[in-house]
C-alpha cells in the first residue's frame, strides 16, 4: 500500500511531467528518423549507432567551438553519415539488413566511445541548452514546467513531429515512401525510384537519429560518457513498431516512454517497487501489441508458406 | 584479378576484409595520435602472442562459437532469430541459479553438467516462446526476438539486483559460485575443459548437414513450397530450428558463467548474441568460415583489452574493428533471408 501511495504521489509531482518532456526529446527525434526508414521498407537496426556518433561529434564540435548550434548541426552529419554507409551497404549493394544495422551499431558505439576516450583531455564540458520561459505561462501549475520551461530542442522536436508527419502524408516524397515500403513491384511499375527513396529515407533517419544524440550531450549534458545513448536507439525502434509506423502515435510512445525513464529515476529506493523493470515496458507492449495485432488478423499459416 | 577471386570465397572475403579494416583502423590511431604500429603489435601480443593470450582467447570464442553454431540450423531454414543475446543470458542465469541451488545436496562434479542442462533449458525456454509465436500465430520473428532480449536484461537487472542478488556483494550478482562446480582448467593456463562443446557441436552440424533432415531443412529455407511438397511441417521446422539455438545459447551462457565469470553479473550480456548471429550470416551458415570469423573476433577482443592495458589505448576500438569488418563482409550478402 506504501508503495502504490508513492507511485501515485510520484505520478502527480509536477516536476516529473516536467522531465518526462525534456527526457523524452532524444528517442522522439531518433524514432522520429525510424519512421521514414521504416515506411521506406527498411529495417534500420543502426539506429543506436548513429545516435552515438551524433552525440559525439556533436559535442565535440560545441565543446570546440562554443555554439551549441554548431553543435547540432555536427550531430546531424555525423548521425547522416553513419546512414550514408547503411544506404550503401543495405540500399545500393542490397546487402543483409540485420548485419548492415548490427555492424553500425557496433561502429556508432566504437568510434563514439574510442574517439571520446581518446580526446576527452583535450575536450572541455560546457552548460547545456538552457530552458526557455514563456513569461507567464511557464508560471502555470503543473503545465507550466512541462509545456512553456523547456530548452529549444523540446520545441523543435515538435516542429519536427509535424514536418515529418505533413512530409509522409500531404507530399509526393511521402506518398514515394509508402509505395517504396508496402509494395516495392507497384513502386517500380509507377516510376519510383525505390532505391533512390530508400536512400533517402535511411539517410533522414540518420540525420535525426544523430540530432537526437546531440540532444543528449549538446542539449541536456553538456558532456559525453561511455555508452551515452543508453540503447534508445533501440527503444526507437520498438515505439515505432508499437505505434505501428504512424507519425503521431510515435511521438505519444515516446513521451510515454519519457514519463516511464523519469518515474524510474524518481522511485529508485522507494520500497517494493521494481524500477529495473520499468525500462522494460516497451518491448512487453511491443509484443502485446504483435500478438494483439495477430489475433484481430486471425490465425495464418506461417509466413514462409503465405509468401508462394 | 586474383584479388577478386579470393573475395569469391567466404574466407577469402573475411581475410580481405580483416585487412581493409586494419587500414582503416590504422588511420584511426593516427588521427588520435597513437602509433598505429606499436598499437597492432600490441594487440597481436595480447591475442595470440603467448600462450596465456591463446587461452583467454579461447575463454571467449567458445561461447560465441557455440552460440554461432547453435545458429546454423535456423538460417539453413531461413528463421531469422535475433534473440540469441537474450537466450544467452537467461541460461547463464538459470545455469548459475541451478548450480547454486544443487551444489550443497551433490557432489561438485555432478554440478557441473547439471548447470549445463539448466542452461540449455533456459536458452531453449526464453526462445520457444518466439518460436511458437511464429510458428502459431505468424508474428515475425526479428522483432520478438529483439524485444525478448530487452526483456531479458532487464529482467535479470532486477532479480539479481532483488531476490537473487548474493548476500553481501558489491555488484549486481548472485553468490559467487563453489570452487570444485568451476569448469576444471586444462594445461595449466586459463583454458577450460568447457571447450570440449565445441567438437561435439562440430560433429553433430556435420552429421546434421548430410542427414535427411539436414536436406529437408535446407530444402525448407531455399523452396519452401517444395519442401511442403516433400513432406515438410513448416511449424516443426520453425520450433525445433528455433529451440537449438536457444539452447545452444543457453550453454554459450553457462560456459560464461561456469568458466569464467564465476557468478551470474548483471552485466553478463556482452553482445556476443549479435555477433554470432552475424558471423553466421556472413559466414553463409556454413560451418568453416563461421568457426574462423568467430576466432578472428574473439582474439581482437582480447587483443584490445591487452592494447587498453599495456598502451592506455581504449578498448573501444575494437567494435570500431569489427564493424567495419562486418559491413565489408555484408556486401556480399543479397536480400534479407538470403541464407
Amino acid at each position: 500500500v506504501t508503495a502504490v501511495g508513492a507511485f501515485a504521489a510520484g505520478v502527480f509531482a509536477t516536476g516529473l511531467w516536467a522531465s518526462g518532456v525534456r527526457l523524452a526529446v532524444p528517442t522522439l527525434l531518433a524514432a522520429l528518423g525510424d519512421v521514414f526508414s521504416e515506411r521506406a521498407g527498411v529495417l534500420n537496426l543502426g539506429i543506436e549507432g548513429m545516435m552515438m556518433v551524433g552525440a559525439f561529434s556533436g559535442f565535440a564540435v560545441a565543446s570546440a567551438s562554443g555554439s551549441a548550434a554548431l553543435g547540432l548541426c555536427a550531430g546531424i552529419a555525423g548521425g547522416a553519415a553513419l546512414a550514408a554507409v547503411m544506404a550503401y551497404g543495405a540500399v545500393v549493394r542490397r546487402g543483409n539488413v540485420v548485419v548492415v544495422g548490427f555492424a553500425l551499431v557496433l561502429l556508432g558505439q566504437g568510434l563514439g566511445n574510442f574517439l571520446y576516450a581518446q580526446t576527452q583531455d583535450s575536450l572541455q564540458t560546457f552548460d547545456p541548452l538552457g530552458e526557455l520561459r514563456f513569461g507567464p505561462l511557464s508560471r502555470i501549475p503543473f503545465l507550466g514546467p512541462a509545456v512553456f520551461r523547456q530548452n529549444a530542442l523540446a520545441y523543435v522536436a515538435v516542429g519536427l513531429t509535424v514536418v515529418v508527419w505533413v512530409v509522409l502524408r500531404y507530399t509526393r516524397v511521402g506518398l514515394e515512401i509508402d509505395a517504396a515500403g508496402s509494395d516495392e513491384g507497384a513502386a517500380i511499375a509507377k516510376g519510383v525510384s525505390v532505391r533512390r527513396v530508400r536512400a533517402a529515407a535511411v539517410l533522414a533517419a540518420g540525420a535525426l537519429s544523430g540530432l537526437g544524440g546531440a540532444a543528449i550531450t549538446v542539449g541536456a549534458v553538456g558532456n559525453f560518457g561511455h555508452n551515452i545513448t543508453a540503447g534508445r536507439g533501440f527503444v526507437a525502434i520498438a515505439l515505432v513498431a508499437l505505434a505501428r509506423r504512424r507519425v503521431w502515435l510515435t511521438a505519444a510512445a515516446a513521451y510515454g516512454f519519457g514519463l516511464l525513464e523519469a518515474m524510474q529515476t524518481r522511485l529508485q529506493g522507494i520500497g517494493g517497487i521494481p524500477t529495473e523493470l520499468l525500462p522494460g515496458l516497451p518491448w512487453v507492449a511491443v509484443l502485446a501489441a504483435l500478438v494483439g495485432a495477430a489475433y484481430l488478423r486471425g490465425l495464418r499459416l506461417p509466413r514462409a508458406v503465405e509468401r508462394q | 584479378l586474383a584479388l577478386r577471386r579470393l573475395a569469391q570465397s567466404t574466407g577469402g572475403a573475411l581475410a580481405l576484409s580483416s585487412l581493409a579494416a586494419a587500414a582503416l583502423g590504422a588511420l584511426l590511431f593516427v588521427a588520435v595520435g597513437v602509433d598505429p604500429a606499436s598499437a597492432y603489435r600490441s594487440i597481436w601480443t595480447g591475442a595470440v602472442g603467448s600462450g596465456d593470450a591463446l587461452a583467454q582467447t579461447s575463454l571467449r570464442a567458445a561461447p560465441l562459437l557455440v552460440m554461432a553454431l547453435g545458429l546454423v540450423p535456423a538460417l539453413r531454414a531461413g528463421v531469422f532469430t535475433i534473440g540469441s543475446e537474450g537466450q544467452f543470458g537467461v541460461g547463464a542465469l538459470t545455469a548459475g541459479l541451478a548450480a547454486l541451488a544443487v551444489a550443497p545436496h551433490m557432489p561438485d562434479r555432478l554440478v557441473i553438467p547439471v548447470a549445463a542442462l539448466a542452461g540449455a533449458a533456459g536458452g531453449c525456454a526464453w526462445a520457444l516462446v518466439p518460436a511458437l509465436l511464429r510458428a502459431y500465430l505468424a508474428i515475425d520473428e526479428i522483432l520478438t526476438t529483439l524485444a525478448f532480449n530487452f526483456v531479458a536484461v532487464y529482467f535479470l537487472q532486477w532479480l539479481l539486483n532483488g531476490p537473487a542478488r548474493g548476500k553481501g556483494q558489491y555488484l549486481v550478482q548472485t553468490s559467487p559460485l563453489p570452487e570444485g562446480t568451476w569448469l576444471p582448467t586444462l594445461f595449466g593456463t586459463v583454458a577450460n575443459a568447457g571447450l570440449v562443446v565445441l567438437p561435439l557441436l562440430l560433429v553433430g552440424l556435420a552429421l546434421f548437414g548430410r542427414s535427411p533432415a539436414g536436406y529437408r531443412t535446407r530444402l525448407f529455407g531455399a523452396q519452401p513450397s517444395l519442401a511442403l511438397a516433400a513432406g515438410t511441417h513448416p511449424r516443426r521446422v520453425v520450433l525445433w530450428t528455433m529451440a537449438v539455438g536457444g539452447a545452444a545459447a543457453g550453454v554459450a551462457g553457462w560456459l560464461q558463467i561456469a568458466g569464467v565469470d564465476r557468478a551470474v553479473y548483471a552485466s553478463v550480456f556482452r553482445g556476443y548474441g549479435y555477433l554470432a548471429l552475424a558471423l553466421v550470416i556472413l559466414g553463409e551458415a556454413k560451418l568453416l568460415p563461421t568457426v574462423a570469423g568467430a576466432i578472428l573476433f574473439a582474439a581482437l577482443q582480447n587483443g584490445s583489452e591487452f592494447m587498453q592495458l599495456s598502451l592506455g589505448v581504449s578498448s573501444d576500438f575494437v567494435f570500431v574493428m569489427q564493424g567495419v569488418v562486418l559491413l565489408l563482409m555484408s556486401g556480399r550478402i543479397v536480400g534479407r533471408r538470403a541464407v
